[in-house]
């Protein structure tokens, strides 16, 4: 999977996980998933089920703080389809 | 200093014990003691403002008590005993007693060794800033934002450089609720105050203990003088099926055997609590299935704020001592 197919996939997820306060505008990925794209620490742990189910990988524990921004997801993501 | 059943000599402190405390004043020679109102028993007993710097002979001033001479040390500093006299006189008449900062022992320590103090109000001020202070205060975030400042000013550009507008509102009212917060329980003035931010990038004061919640429409500010945490969920009812992953193996376990109508409320209770246990923790990474909340010292409950009923949590040392302050107005 290109890095443009899972920034295009991971937009969807967080859509999902910040619900009705997600701003769309802000999505790049220099964008900070709590400032700008408004997700909370319950919006997170359902990014993290999410991505878990949309890339097929599975996080070792469901702990924040690996990834802030949209880019350290990405990066995340591709480590891990890597493995 | 320490005090001995001697007879004094002219600007020496002498003090008597009434019930509970002790009523001071300076004694300056020829049977005459100069204090800052009679001793405090119930049929001499006045409003402050009628409280007078007096002179009476010792056998009033000791109301049938004994008397007590402060006897110095080589290494206090007193005033000479005819300064002490002589400003004693000056102040006769004088008013504007206050038990807790102008109280006839502040009196008698000012003109004995030119220093205000009274050791039994700093003993009831310790007293009470040893008693355990859990304070948490919740409030609806307004839907404007205005632009009058935070303080400090990095606090502001941080909050104003917020991408996200919701996100943006409710920093600010989170840090309007903290400066709030910390008039209100401590009597701290947020202008007054020196905040730094650690190596986690977490805001810290050395005057308190803090710690801040918000969820879309509410904000939750916990403080004290320990460690504390703070949480305040309960809004994202679509995602709730995504707490079980926050569970360890025992609570899971916990939470199969439970009845269908007690679970959601068991989610956010351990959510909550987890994440307000984090916030004590000096740890990088929160991974909330491997935090067993029951090896701390947290307390949940239900609060009302915003029109809503949301799920609070405090983690400290002495969470019974929580007292809650709802649905604080904030402009």
């Amino acid at each position: 999977m290109t890095r443009t197919e899972i920034t295009e996939k991971l937009k969807d997820v967080f859509q999902m996980a910040a619900g009705k306060t997600y701003d769309e505008s802000k999505y790049d990925e220099s964008s900070n998933l709590t400032t700008d794209l408004g997700l909370n620490s319950v919006g997170i742990l359902y990014c993290v089920i999410a991505i878990e189910e949309f890339f097929g990988i599975r996080f070792e524990d469901v702990g924040f703080g690996d990834f802030k921004t949209v880019g350290d997801t990405i990066d995340y993501i591709e480590k891990k389809l890597a493995e | 200093m320490k005090w001995a059943k001697v007879a004094p000599v002219a600007g020496d402190m002498v003090r008597v014990q009434t019930g509970n405390i002790h009523h001071y004043g300076v004694y300056v020679g020829e049977d005459e003691v100069i204090q800052f109102g009679l001793a405090p028993i119930a049929r001499q007993s006045l409003k402050e403002s009628e409280i007078e710097v007096c002179s009476s002979d010792v056998k009033t001033f000791l109301c049938g008590g004994e008397l007590e001479t402060a006897v110095m040390e080589d290494t206090d500093k007193r005033r000479a005993p005819e300064e002490t006299v002589a400003l004693c006189r000056t102040r006769l008449g004088e008013k504007g007693y206050s038990i807790f900062y102008n109280n006839c022992e502040h009196f008698a320590y000012e003109c004995v060794m030119g220093e205000k103090k009274s050791t039994q109000m700093d003993f009831v001020r310790n007293f009470f800033r040893q008693m355990p202070i859990v304070d948490v205060y919740t409030a609806a975030i307004p839907e404007d934002l205005p632009d009058a400042p935070l303080y400090p000013e990095t606090r502001h550009q941080e909050v104003f450089q917020c991408g996200h507008g919701g996100v943006k509102r409710q920093k600010y009212y989170a840090w309007r609720l903290l400066e709030y917060a910390l008039d209100r329980t401590f009597g701290y003035k947020i202008k007054e105050m020196q905040f730094s931010k650690n190596a986690r990038g977490k805001w810290e004061t050395p005057s308190c203990f803090f710690s801040i919640s918000h969820t879309d429409s509410a904000v939750a500010v916990a403080v004290s003088r320990k460690v504390i945490g703070v949480d305040i969920e309960g809004e994202d009812e679509g995602k709730i099926a995504a707490l079980q992953r926050a569970l360890t193996a025992e609570e899971a376990k916990e939470y199969s055997l439970l009845d269908e109508g007690a679970r959601a409320d068991y989610l956010w209770a351990k959510w909550t609590a987890k994440e307000s246990v984090f916030k004590t923790l000096d740890e990088p990474r929160f991974s909330p299935n491997k935090i067993e909340t029951k090896d701390y010292t947290t307390l949940t409950k239900k609060v009302e704020t915003a029109g809503k009923i949301l799920t609070l949590s405090v983690a400290t040392e002495n969470p019974e001592k929580l007292r809650c302050f709802l649905d604080i107005k904030l402009v």
